[in-house]
């Protein structure tokens, strides 16, 4: 005895008996022709994919059965082409494996399995992820890390700026040490380069001698000034404008340096 | 020192954007029936074929998939199975 399994698409609009009646029907020429019919699974209504005589969706059974050969399937067909009722229809026999599979269908155990594959499958995602979401963070963490240095350069650096609108001492200092930060620091060529244009303009800024030397400007902050100018050039060449706006400076110097 | 690891550091990043972050990372691919112990596909199940399939509804290699031979046939198999029922396109476009 070989197993067969037929699956087939009714039109979805008859009436409820009608169905019933098509999948009775041809359970009734297979047990006729002396199958044994081991299992009817209604499906039920699919949408399909592609229209089928203008039909979108259709109603699907499944019929598994035994027979001795496969000479009723011919004469099955044929009804089934004859059938205004059914949309498609696909008879396949089952080997040992698909047999067991709609065994083991039928009582649970696939769906378990294929849970158990999906959780399996979940969790490897799942480590992956994990792996790809630490590589992340350690990225995060030093753009963090840096986005913070910037963000307190820039702080320092409006500290300093504030202390230049109050002292035009102020920026020749710090104009002058970023100079120094560069040279001493092995910068390339072409950073050190755009440098030295604010530490020129600082030199253009008249600036008295003992107002700078009074300034202590902190090492960190020096450091930190250092970066935006480096990067815009712009922003120095503003605050040299300012400084040279402003005149009126020593009053406000000794608050500065303790912000500072 | 501010100056120089900055201007080191952004440069690398910015390199490191431009590739595949995961491009290090290669994966084994295996054939998941033979390591699963899966021996029959079942053609009305659209949604595990949906995953051997591209988004226009066609076959995908073994080459992506790592099936095993005999396993690719089967699979090719189902989902022209699955095709006839209409429970796979066989043409689409955004299927996924």
């Amino acid at each position: 005895m070989r197993q067969y399994e037929t699956t087939f698409i009714v039109v979805p609009a008859l009436p409820d008996g009608e169905i019933k009646k098509a999948v009775k029907n041809y359970k009734d020429i297979l047990e006729k022709e002396g199958c044994e019919i081991v299992h009817v699974d209604e499906i039920g209504l699919r949408q399909l994919t592609y229209p089928i005589k203008r039909h979108n969706s259709g109603i699907y059974f499944t019929i598994e059965y035994k027979s001795e050969n496969g000479e009723i399937i011919d004469k099955m067909e044929l009804v089934f082409r004859r059938d205004e009722r059914i949309l498609r229809f696909l008879s396949v026999r089952l080997d040992k494996f698909g047999v067991k599979y709609n065994e083991d269908k039928r009582s649970g155990v696939i769906d378990k399995r294929k849970n158990d594959l999906a959780a399996e499958r979940a969790k490897e995602r799942a480590e992956q992820e994990a792996s790809n979401k630490e590589k992340r963070a350690t990225n995060r963490k030093s753009q963090k890390k840096k986005s913070a240095e910037r963000a307190k350069a820039k702080e320092d650096a409006a500290l300093a700026k504030a202390k230049v609108t109050d002292a035009e001492a102020g920026i020749a200092k710090t104009v002058e040490v970023s100079a120094d930060v560069a040279k001493t620091v092995e910068v390339p060529a072409d950073v050190a380069k755009t440098v030295e244009v604010p530490a020129d303009v600082a030199k253009t800024v008249e600036v008295p001698a003992d107002v700078a030397k009074t300034v202590e400007v902190p090492a960190d902050v020096a450091k930190a000034t250092a970066e935006p100018v480096v990067e815009t050039v712009d922003t120095a060449v503003d605050v040299a404008e300012e400084v040279s706006l402003d005149g009126d400076i020593l009053g406000d110097l000794t608050d500065s340096d303790k912000k500072g | 020192m501010a100056v120089q690891k900055r201007s080191g550091r952004t440069s690398r990043e910015d390199i490191k954007f431009l590739s595949n972050p995961n491009i290090g990372n290669n994966r084994k691919k295996y054939c998941r029936f033979r390591k699963y112990g899966i021996k029959h596909i079942d053609y009305k199940d659209p949604d595990f074929l949906l995953q051997f399939i591209n988004e226009q509804g066609k076959l995908l290699p073994r080459r992506i998939t790592g099936n095993s031979l005999k396993f690719q046939r089967k699979i090719a198999t189902a989902v022209k199975r699955a095709r006839h029922l209409a429970m796979l396109p066989y043409v689409a476009d955004l299927l996924k």
